[in-house]
């Protein structure tokens, strides 16, 4: 497979380069599987969009602040200005590890040819440090807070893990349903992984706390559109009920429930009878 | 009601999770290590503690009034959180508008914070049920 990376590290701040440090693990990982990877360090939309000609690549892998209809690169400059013209997804699978193109911008893409299309439907959470204070924070196990350096690199990483485990899963050949679902099995063996360290400090407890909102909160947020044989759009998600419905359910059922199976997915998640 | 059921509930509460409101009573909020303590001083108070742990570990056990409760006790183990986070920790969601780098006090005010209450209740429920 030809994969491009379009690794984005300054939007308003260094905030980017925070899943683009992530992307790149995962590109040296790929090359490794003998896949053709191209990454494109802080691209333009000028240079990203020359790129995709000019390599015509299966995958594109992006970081950028995200809307319903647009998405941007490097420095916020506007890449996707609206869901009119989508040349650059066509015939291809997108990556968006964005906020919120999951809503219209990713369906619109499949219906106007893109294969698949994996975004957020919600804001993608994920921790930061102030990059004017900590420069060195990304991908690293410095940070300011005194966390334990082997802590605070599955804290600073791990939100950005998820997509990219999509990513990797289509290219070692398993279906889209089947990626979905690694990427959502793997979020929840992070979340468990966060769930089994001791913290050293009250500090330290309560970042792992936030990690392991953000990361499940990401997690119910991820949606997959994808092309179907009959050329319509077919929508891969973790469902969620409204409260009240979820409420009267988890009441009336006489057993522990199966919640919900979002769009055409098999995403089950069990809850408590309570 | 014997104190060998609250040692064994409390040791497989994660100490992470021991410091954090889990059940409320009387209009006040404890934490696993306040009902240990007091269930292990044989107190009135870890008694009823313990009753009411005993009572909501059965399936449909919540009444409404103990819904209302369980969304109480998320919502202050959320602001535990936040509030013990150092006071320059940030999160970032990456939208093209509006404010995107949260402090842990502007936390309080977003969808994050909803959506964290909702992922708690369920967790309580949870430990409650060992």
């Amino acid at each position: 497979m030809k994969i491009l990376f379009l690794e984005s590290e300054h939007g308003r701040y260094s905030e980017l380069k925070y899943a683009s440090c992530v992307a790149r693990m995962y590109a040296d990982r790929l090359r490794k599987k003998g896949h053709q990877v191209y990454e494109i360090s802080r691209p333009s939309p000028d240079e990203a969009n020359a790129k995709i000609r000019e390599i015509n690549p299966d995958v594109i892998w992006f970081v950028g602040h995200g809307d319903p209809d647009r998405a941007t690169l490097e420095n916020v400059q506007l890449w996707v200005k609206s869901t009119d013209d989508l040349w650059q997804f066509r015939g291809r699978i997108v990556v968006a590890h964005s906020c919120l193109t999951g809503i219209e911008l990713g369906k619109v893409a499949v219906v106007k040819g893109a294969v698949a299309y994996f975004g957020y439907k919600d804001e993608m959470w994920f921790v930061w440090c102030d990059e004017s204070k900590y420069p060195n924070c990304a991908c690293s196990k410095e940070n300011p807070y005194a966390v334990r350096p082997e802590v605070w690199i599955k804290l600073v990483t791990y939100p950005h893990y998820p997509p990219l485990e999509f990513l990797m899963a289509i290219a070692e050949g398993r279906d889209f349903k089947e990626a979905f679902d690694h990427s959502l099995a793997v979020t929840d063996k992070l979340v468990a992984e966060l769930q089994s360290i001791r913290p050293a400090s009250q500090q330290e407890a309560s970042m792992i706390k936030v990690t392991e909102w953000a990361l499940e909160g990401n997690r119910d947020d991820q949606v997959l559109y994808k092309r179907t044989a009959e050329m319509g759009v077919e929508t891969q998600q973790v469902g969620s009920l409204s409260k009240a419905l979820a409420m009267t359910l988890i009441l009336s059922l006489p057993t522990v429930g199966l919640m919900f199976i979002g769009g055409g997915g098999n995403a089950g998640k069990n809850v408590p009878n309570i | 009601m014997s104190r060998a059921f609250i040692i064994s509930w409390y040791n497989k509460i994660p100490p992470a999770e021991r410091t954090l409101p889990i059940i409320m009573y009387n209009g006040k909020v404890y934490t696993p290590e306040e009902v240990y303590r007091e269930v292990m001083a044989g107190t009135r108070l870890g008694e009823a503690l313990q009753a009411k742990i005993e009572r909501l570990r059965a399936s449909h056990s919540f009444v409404l009034d103990d819904l209302k409760e369980l969304d109480y006790i998320a919502r202050k183990r959320v602001e535990q959180v936040i509030k013990n986070l150092p006071p320059d920790f940030s999160l970032v969601a990456i939208g093209v508008n509006g404010k995107r780098i949260y402090r842990p006090e502007e936390l309080l005010k977003t969808r994050f914070f909803e959506k964290a209450v909702e992922k708690e209740k369920k967790k309580v429920v949870e430990l409650l049920r060992g």
